[in-house]
């Protein structure tokens, strides 16, 4: 096997450690503030983050496309999106990191990452599908549509 | 005998009085019913919580396998420690998993 190369540069270069095992606990350290930063977040529940940012637009075809576009904004809560942020900051440096992504070449990381990526949306795009359909069937207690 | 079948029908008389005109004060969440929220929500949360915890108890007897492994050096013979390393991925990608969990059944 020999010795890999591991890059030892986080933050795009800005800090940098003398050895992997050093890095492993520079990674650990960020992780664990980011996790104490959320739980902290969830417990107090601000009540500035509880409300969207902005109300949905109303009349016509832009609208509905604005809606679309701008729907983490308009029907998210702010601290749901903060917590989604920092899931996806803290998924980045596990995988980069904890798993060696960093050290692989750009064709790997690219096949592995949009492959996830494109799995996940469409398994976003399925679960609310089927979680609107679970929630109109309750709310009207009749099956809404039936294949 | 006659004082045990008298015994026997008033547990089950108080047992069925139990059944009809109890009250059930604490339910917190389990398959069947939920108090902090809809059953379908506490369905899925411990399916989920359960399956990832079924995987880290896993991950945790492998790593210890590992270990021991190394103690007595089984990859200094095999000259390669390669399994360490697939051990680890495996254990960060529970990591990442428990990432998820943690935000969508936690946080959110």
């Amino acid at each position: 096997m020999g010795h890999h190369e591991h890059s030892l540069a986080i933050f795009r270069g800005r800090l940098k450690f003398k050895s992997i095992e050093q890095k492993i606990w520079g990674v650990f350290i960020f992780l664990s503030i980011i996790t104490i930063v959320e739980v902290i977040f969830g417990i107090i529940k601000p009540q500035s983050l509880m409300v969207p940012f902005m109300s949905s637009f109303e009349g016509g075809f832009m609208a509905t496309m604005a809606n679309i576009f701008l729907s983490p904004f308009i029907f998210m809560k702010p601290l749901n999106l903060i917590f989604i942020v920092l899931t996806i900051v803290k998924a980045y440096y596990i995988t980069w990191d904890f798993m060696h992504m960093r050290d692989e070449t750009k064709a790997l990381r690219r096949m592995v990452v949009w492959t996830a990526i494109f799995l996940i949306c469409y398994l976003i795009l399925i679960l609310l599908v089927e979680g609107d359909y679970i929630f109109e069937v309750y709310k009207n207690n009749y099956v809404k549509f039936d294949f | 005998m006659k004082m045990g079948i008298q015994r026997f029908s008033q547990e089950k008389a108080s047992i069925a009085k139990i059944k009809k005109d109890g009250k059930l004060v604490v339910e917190g969440a389990n398959l069947k019913r939920n108090e902090y929220g809809h059953p379908l929500f506490a369905d899925f949360f411990f399916f989920i919580t359960g399956f990832h915890g079924f995987h880290v108890f896993s991950g945790v007897l492998i790593n210890i396998i590992i270990f021991f492994n190394v103690v007595i050096g089984t990859y200094e013979r095999r000259k390669s420690y390669e399994m360490v390393e697939k051990v680890g991925l495996y254990w960060h990608f529970v990591d990442l998993v428990w990432v998820f969990v943690f935000t969508f059944f936690y946080l959110v």
